[in-house]
């Protein structure tokens, strides 16, 4: 199993990568982490470092993307977590239940604005958070968002709208696997992950 | 009646293919945004950009023929405002993007301009045979491929690009700060020298143009 990291800029520093890759080896050791990065000074050394290209040039989360490319250097099952992740409880649990032949993202259950199902808006109700699936796979992704990058990028905000509106398949992990930081202060279940979904996140001060 | 302006005529035709574009996300392929990405691309920003462009190299250029190239030409704007300037039929103008539907809107836009549209990356044809290669759209394009892109044309040929420095878009990745900065990125690829370095000042942000040989 490959649980990847992309880390791509300043907003986020390898402190915040490591303080994740530390609050996961407590739930599985025997994983390969890597972190997908421009930058990979100070990560941790049990962190293997995949550097992003600089052809093509991709800026903040849509690097993320390029884990779906044919040339990205991982094979077999792989799980990626957005670096503004706290773990809650064992959130490797999951995978008994995931189809890795399939991606699997997950669900925003607590987007219910109808405001979201706009066409104008290209807004979703999933979010690239976690994802799971298997290495190769997908690569229709990357292929056919390379052919008209530019375009896409002016068209949709991240990943999440282009994967929705694109009509490309997927799945979603359970309701209760996550909690959003921003829209669920109260709830009556016990998540293994909370998503601050682009929230301004600094680890300590929500610590 | 009073007669239309260029700029009204063509901004009544982008009308039309709002409407057409509309009509096909109810029927069709559902590609709503393109309508914002039409606006976009005659909005007063652009034209200046793009009329400034042409108002500089026409007195630089000094000729009524050749064959301009531009790459990454959008729906067409500029290759429509050079033949503006130009109208002599023996400078021929092609606009290329890597865009398909660019080329489609772009005949549909500038259907009289005698503008052949070509759906293709900048960097994939031989570019020696042109007079002029020319890119309003550098902030979009890696220094990587402008740099193979400057390199291909001829050496008496001429190259005007612009980029711009906003860079907060994500589709910005290849952003300078000042016009110098800029000109002292493109100087050591070309064969001859820089003629013309300018500043346009937009409001929120700057359009800085180089044109050399």
């Amino acid at each position: 199993m490959n649980v990847i990291f992309v880390k791509w800029g300043t907003k986020y520093s390898s402190d915040d990568v490591n303080a994740l890759y530390n609050n996961l080896i407590e739930y599985n050791s025997t994983y390969t982490y890597h972190c997908y990065t421009d930058d990979p000074t100070n990560l941790n050394k049990n962190i293997n470092v995949i550097w992003i290209p600089s052809y093509p040039m991709l800026k903040k989360w849509w690097n993320k993307l390029r884990m779906f490319s044919n040339e990205f250097p991982v094979i077999g099952k792989c799980m990626f977590f957005d670096i503004d992740t706290d773990i809650i409880k064992d959130p490797f649990k999951i995978l008994e239940e995931v189809d890795f032949n399939k991606l699997t993202i997950l669900n925003t259950h607590w987007k219910s604005d109808p405001i979201y199902d706009r066409v104008t808006n290209y807004d979703v109700k999933i979010a690239s958070g976690v994802i799971t699936w298997t290495a190769g796979n997908h690569t229709e992704m990357w292929n056919n968002f390379i052919i008209n990058r530019d375009y896409f990028l002016r068209k949709y905000k991240g990943i999440d709208r282009y994967i929705v509106h694109e009509n490309y398949d997927y799945e979603t992990f359970p309701d209760t696997y996550v909690q959003s930081w921003k829209y669920q202060k109260e709830i009556d279940y016990e998540p293994a992950i909370m998503t601050y979904e682009e929230v301004n996140f600094e680890r300590k001060n929500i610590k | 009646m009073k007669r239309l302006t260029l700029k009204e005529k063509i901004l009544n035709r982008c009308l039309k293919l709002i409407e057409e574009v509309y009509d096909e996300s109810m029927y069709g392929e559902n590609d709503i945004y393109r309508i914002k990405d039409f606006i976009h691309s005659v909005d007063n920003n652009h034209w200046k950009s793009k009329q400034w462009l042409v108002d500089e190299f026409y007195k630089l250029y000094n000729h009524t023929d050749g064959s301009f190239y531009i790459g990454g030409g959008w729906y067409g704007l500029l290759a429509y405002l050079i033949r503006e300037k130009w109208e002599n039929e023996s400078l021929n103008i092609t606009s290329g993007d890597i865009d398909p539907r660019c080329e489609e809107f772009g005949w549909k836009l500038f259907h009289s301009s005698d503008i052949n549209f070509m759906t293709e990356d900048m960097v994939s044809r031989d570019l020696s045979e042109y007079s002029t290669i020319m890119s309003t759209s550098c902030e979009h394009i890696e220094p990587q491929i402008l740099e193979k892109f400057i390199k291909s044309k001829s050496s008496n040929a001429w190259i005007v690009l612009q980029t711009n420095n906003y860079d907060e878009l994500n589709e910005h990745i290849n952003c300078y700060p000042d016009v110098m900065s800029f000109a002292n990125w493109i100087e050591p690829l070309l064969s001859e020298r820089i003629y013309f370095a300018g500043t346009l000042r937009l409001g929120d942000f700057d359009r800085f143009m180089v044109i050399g040989k």
